[in-house]
């Protein structure tokens, strides 16, 4: 069902965007849009078929932690 | 590129609750029944703060802050703060996504699964954002009133399941638990106001930025304050802390004459219009730090794609309610170069431009 209303959301956006944007021959803006839709609905997609994504908040909190120690995180 | 003008009353409108945002949801903080001094405390805390912002903003009127950083810092070092900040927005937009939906499935729709409550979220916040900063001035100051005006109905009908022993005694642990609790919500919360006040190059000329932040975070703060005070009066410290989102509680007592019930209702959709607006003004700074790190002529061409990035995110960031709180205490040390260290050396080099242009040009 997932993977349904996001490929849905997803065509709702992109279509309309590719469209306006072959029409202003902007193909360097086009190559952007689409890279960053393509990591996104293929993490999405990834998601939906309960693929563990690894969350960025880990790496982030180690790095706090090293730099800052962890007492005074506590 | 069409500019986006807004008035100072729209300017106030987003900032009031832009600052509301997703706080509201809590109710308390770690400081408990003295939740309502932290409010008062922050918000003392964050005027010099938002000074900083405005100031830089001030000294480059009619450009915003990626245009800003650039000039400043020069092309490569500028664009590696845009993308920064780039980072630093759409990590902040997926943070309130999964706060409201965590908050919706908690209080409401246990069923539903939270990737619906996202992608309702992040559709309604990209529709918004394509139409502009000026659409959502002009919806922000009608939206204003109904926050305002739900949130002052909530208190007033509290008022009989208020007992003010409930509050007793202030500060019984002391200032350590309320001035480590108001520098979490200046971070967490009113410091946050940067990224509107970074892009109220779009203000109409003439209009003050000071006025939008202050009046904005003046107004934010009486209601925040309101609102926790309400929470401890109503259901003392040790109820409320026994809820993640203690204002649910505090609003469903409500039950006059049988009639007037259920209220809680309210409070997720007032939430809701200040993630919203939370959500989009955040798009809509990521979108243009893109256009100017790849030199797009607009931002709306890439509103769709970072939406969609933020509601992926979203999903990813945390796999339960319980590390969403216990991230609350990283965040602060997080934002902190983002918030302070990078605007106050932007604002030096500012001050020290802006002192040698003086001078030569009385020269």
């Amino acid at each position: 069902m997932m993977i349904f209303i996001v490929t849905l959301v997803f065509l709702y956006f992109v279509i309309p965007d590719i469209i306006s944007m072959f029409k202003e021959k902007d193909y360097g803006v086009i190559v952007l849009y689409l890279s960053i839709i393509a990591i996104t609905y293929t993490l999405s997609i990834l998601i939906a078929i309960d693929v563990k994504i690894p969350s960025p908040q880990p790496i982030i909190k180690n790095v706090i932690t090293m730099v800052i120690g962890e007492s005074t995180t506590e | 590129m069409n500019k986006e003008i807004i008035s100072r009353k729209q300017g106030i409108s987003i900032a009031i609750m832009y600052l509301l945002g997703s706080i509201l949801i809590f109710g308390t903080t770690e400081a408990g029944k003295d939740s309502w001094l932290v409010v008062i405390v922050a918000a003392i805390a964050a005027i010099p703060i938002i000074f900083m912002f405005a100031r830089l903003m001030n000294l480059h009127p009619g450009k915003d802050f990626f245009e800003i950083l650039t000039e400043l810092f020069g092309k490569i070092v500028g664009k590696i703060l845009i993308f920064l900040y780039i980072l630093f927005g759409i990590h902040l937009a997926a943070l309130i996504v999964n706060n409201y939906s965590s908050f919706i499935i908690t209080s409401s729709l246990a069923e539903t699964p939270k990737y619906i409550i996202a992608i309702m979220l992040v559709v309604i916040c990209i529709g918004a954002a394509k139409k502009g900063l000026e659409v959502i001035g002009r919806w922000a100051e009608i939206a204003v009133f109904f926050v305002v005006l739900s949130i002052t109905m909530l208190t007033i009908l509290s008022l009989p399941y208020i007992d003010f022993l409930n509050i007793k005694p202030i500060l019984y642990n002391g200032w350590k638990p309320v001035i480590g609790a108001s520098f979490s919500l200046v971070s967490f919360q009113f410091a946050e106001l940067f990224i509107f006040i970074f892009m109220l190059n779009s203000l109409k000329s003439g209009q003050s930025i000071y006025k939008v932040a202050y009046w904005g975070l003046g107004v934010s703060a009486t209601i925040l304050t309101i609102v926790f005070a309400r929470v401890i009066l109503v259901l003392g410290e040790p109820v409320a802390k026994m809820y993640y989102y203690s204002t649910q509680p505090s609003t469903s007592i409500i039950n006059l004459g049988e009639f007037i019930q259920r209220l809680d209702i309210i409070n997720p959709l007032i939430v809701f219009l200040n993630d919203f607006i939370e959500i989009t003004i955040c798009l809509i700074f990521v979108s243009k730090g893109l256009t100017k790190l790849f030199n797009i002529r607009e931002y709306k061409k890439v509103v769709a794609p970072l939406g969609l990035t933020i509601f992926v995110l979203s999903l990813i960031l945390y796999s339960s309610t319980m590390e969403d709180i216990a991230w609350i205490k990283y965040y602060k040390y997080y934002a902190f170069p983002f918030q302070f260290v990078f605007p106050i050396i932007a604002l030096i080099v500012a001050e020290i431009k802006n002192l040698i242009n003086k001078k030569s040009a009385t020269l």
